[in-house]
C-alpha cells in the first residue's frame, strides 16, 4: 500500500514538474522531447500517463495555455498580432488566427476589440474548446 | 495631497519581503513590529529611497481580498504595476532569479509590459514606457 502511494506521489510531482515547466516557458521550446526530459519519461509513457492523469493530452494542453496567455495579451492591450502569434508558437498570423477562432470561438482582431469585460468573461470561459 | 504609500497584499511577511527585495530588487525602508506578530513592513525604489513606500499589507486571508486575489491571478489582471528602464533586460534578470512570467514583454502601446508571479498570490505588472 505504501509502496504504491509513493508511486503514484511520484507521478504527480512528476506531472507537477511538467505543468511548472510549462507555465514557466511557454515562449520557448515545448515539444514532447522536452517535456519528457523535464519528467525523467520517457515521452510515450508521459503522452499515457500525463493525458490519463490530466484528462488531456499534452500537446492540446501546451495549445491551450499557449492560447489562453495569447488571448490574456490581447486583452491588456497587445499591437502587433504577428507577435503574440509568433510567442504562442505559430509561424504565421493566419494559422495562429485558424487555432484562436476555432478555441475563442472569434478571430484576433475582433477579440481585441472587444471590451475589457466581454474579453475576461471570453477568457475566463477557456473558449468553446 | 500626495501619494506617499502603495500596497500589495500578502500573507507572509518574511517570504513577501524576500522576494520585493531580492527578487525585484527593492530595500527595505521599513520594518516595525506592532505587537502579536503584526509588522509594518514598507519597501522603496533603490532609484528613489524618498519616494512612494510600498506596503506589505499583511490582509491576504482576509476573505473578500483573498477571493479577489484568486479572481484576478485566474483572469491574468496584475494587481499593481512598477515602471522599468529598460523591460527587456529586467525580464532577463528576473527569469534568471526564477521568476515567472505570465506574459513576457509585449508591446501595448505606449509602453511595452510584462507580467510576473510575485509568489504571494499576486500578478505584477512591470512595464517601460516607449513612447506613442
Amino acid at each position: 500500500m505504501d509502496h504504491q502511494f509513493d508511486g503514484q506521489t511520484e507521478v504527480s510531482e512528476r506531472l507537477e514538474a511538467v505543468v511548472d515547466y510549462i507555465v514557466r516557458n511557454t515562449d520557448t521550446d515545448l515539444s514532447r522531447q522536452v517535456l519528457a526530459e523535464v519528467a525523467g519519461y520517457s515521452v510515450p509513457h508521459l503522452h499515457r500517463i500525463f493525458t490519463g492523469e490530466l484528462g488531456e493530452n499534452i500537446a492540446d494542453y501546451v495549445r491551450r495555455v499557449r492560447l489562453e496567455r495569447a488571448g490574456r495579451k490581447l486583452r491588456m492591450g497587445a499591437v502587433d498580432i504577428s507577435q503574440v502569434a509568433l510567442a504562442a508558437g505559430y509561424e504565421s498570423h493566419a494559422a495562429f488566427s485558424r487555432a484562436f477562432k476555432r478555441h475563442f470561438g472569434l478571430s484576433p482582431r475582433a477579440f481585441r476589440q472587444l471590451g475589457c469585460t466581454a474579453a475576461t468573461e471570453l477568457l475566463r470561459n477557456g473558449g468553446t474548446r | 495631497m500626495r501619494i506617499s504609500l502603495a500596497s500589495v497584499p500578502i500573507a507572509d511577511y518574511d517570504k513577501a519581503l524576500a522576494f520585493y527585495t531580492e527578487k525585484l530588487g527593492f530595500q527595505l525602508k521599513r520594518d516595525i513590529p506592532l505587537g502579536d506578530g503584526a509588522r509594518w513592513i514598507t519597501v522603496v525604489s533603490p532609484n528613489e529611497p524618498d519616494g512612494t513606500e510600498l506596503v506589505l499589507e499583511p490582509n491576504a486571508e482576509y476573505p473578500e481580498m483573498k477571493a479577489l486575489k484568486q479572481a484576478l491571478v485566474r483572469d491574468g489582471i496584475p494587481y499593481t504595476a512598477f515602471e522599468v528602464d529598460d523591460i527587456h533586460g529586467e525580464f532577463e534578470r528576473l527569469k534568471g532569479l526564477g521568476v515567472t512570467f505570465t506574459m513576457e514583454p509585449t508591446e501595448t502601446g505606449p509602453a511595452t509590459a510584462a507580467v510576473l508571479d510575485d509568489t504571494c498570490g499576486n500578478l505584477i505588472q512591470i512595464y517601460q514606457m516607449t513612447g506613442g
